[in-house]
């Protein structure tokens, strides 16, 4: 069987063995920053709360029916 | 140092250096990057893939070490790299082979982690300037030109000492029995079961 020297170095431990310092080719950085930035801004922002409509809250305009203190009757006006 | 206070501010998670790490290492992500898919993909695909390895260091701070910051970005670089090629089909020249076994597939036989502590053990024997060759060719997929004119040699002295490397490589691997040995009375290929880890 005849085997593939590159996947051979598949097994190779960088960080035991260490790696060659390359003669570095330029690129351009500022797009892989944008690019980056683009994910890590998608991935941090926080999830927007769903926000449930509530009814505004105002005083209430209820009628007590409190026995009046006279006759007894239950209503809400003196009788 | 630098390197040092880097990680810890990367560990922090602090966006600028983050920044930081982009500029100052993404030429050499971007070179192992363009060295593996650049014939077949796009600079646009080099950028991507350059800053996918920067979001994975992003993504897993905790693993990174002082001092070995290079190598752990050239790990991830040439992962993504290769799994992004996976699709195409890379032809692969013969020289490149090392005759190693029968039929099964050496990596099925042999646990991940004894090839790795084999394959390291293999490159101790060779010279630093050999094993600088191997490296450069077959891990960060550098071309004869480019290791000639790195190392000052010529490109037919890096070709040599690439053979010789190879066939140490597989002397090597038959010596620690991963490799068969031909029985002339049966002509039927079998495994020497010599050293650790021998399949059979």
């Amino acid at each position: 069987m005849k085997w593939n020297c590159y996947d051979l170095f598949d097994h190779y431990n960088t960080e035991k063995n260490g790696v060659p310092a390359l003669k570095e080719q330029p690129i351009r950085t500022d797009a892989v920053l944008e690019r980056v930035q683009a994910q890590t801004a998608a991935h941090s922002q926080p999830h927007k709360r769903s926000r449930i409509r509530m009814p505004a809250l105002t005083a209430p305009t209820r009628t007590y029916s409190l026995p009046c203190w006279e006759c007894t009757a239950t209503t809400a006006r003196r009788c | 140092m630098q390197e040092r206070i880097l990680i810890r501010r990367l560990k922090q998670h602090q966006p600028q250096a983050l920044e930081e790490l982009i500029e100052t290492y993404s030429p050499y992500v971007g070179t192992i990057v363009r060295n593996i898919i650049g014939k077949y993909l796009s600079e646009s695909d080099v950028e991507e893939l350059t800053a996918d390895v920067f979001l994975a260091v992003w993504e897993h701070t905790d693993q990174l070490k002082a001092g070995k910051l290079t190598a752990y970005l050239a790990a991830i670089a040439r992962n993504r790299a290769k799994n992004r090629i996976r699709g195409y089909h890379e032809t692969v020249n013969l020289e490149d082979m090392i005759e190693i076994g029968s039929g099964e597939d050496l990596e099925d036989a042999i646990d991940r982690k004894i090839l790795g502590e084999l394959l390291r053990d293999v490159l101790d024997t060779l010279t630093a300037k050999d094993r600088e060759i191997l490296v450069r060719y077959y891990y960060c997929y550098e071309t004869v030109w480019q290791i000639a004119e790195t190392l000052c040699l010529s490109e037919s002295a890096v070709k040599m000492r690439m053979s010789r490397a190879r066939k140490r490589l597989q002397q090597e691997l038959i010596a620690r029995g991963y490799a068969y040995k031909e029985s002339p009375a049966v002509q039927q290929i079998r495994f020497a079961a010599i050293g650790k880890g021998a399949v059979s």
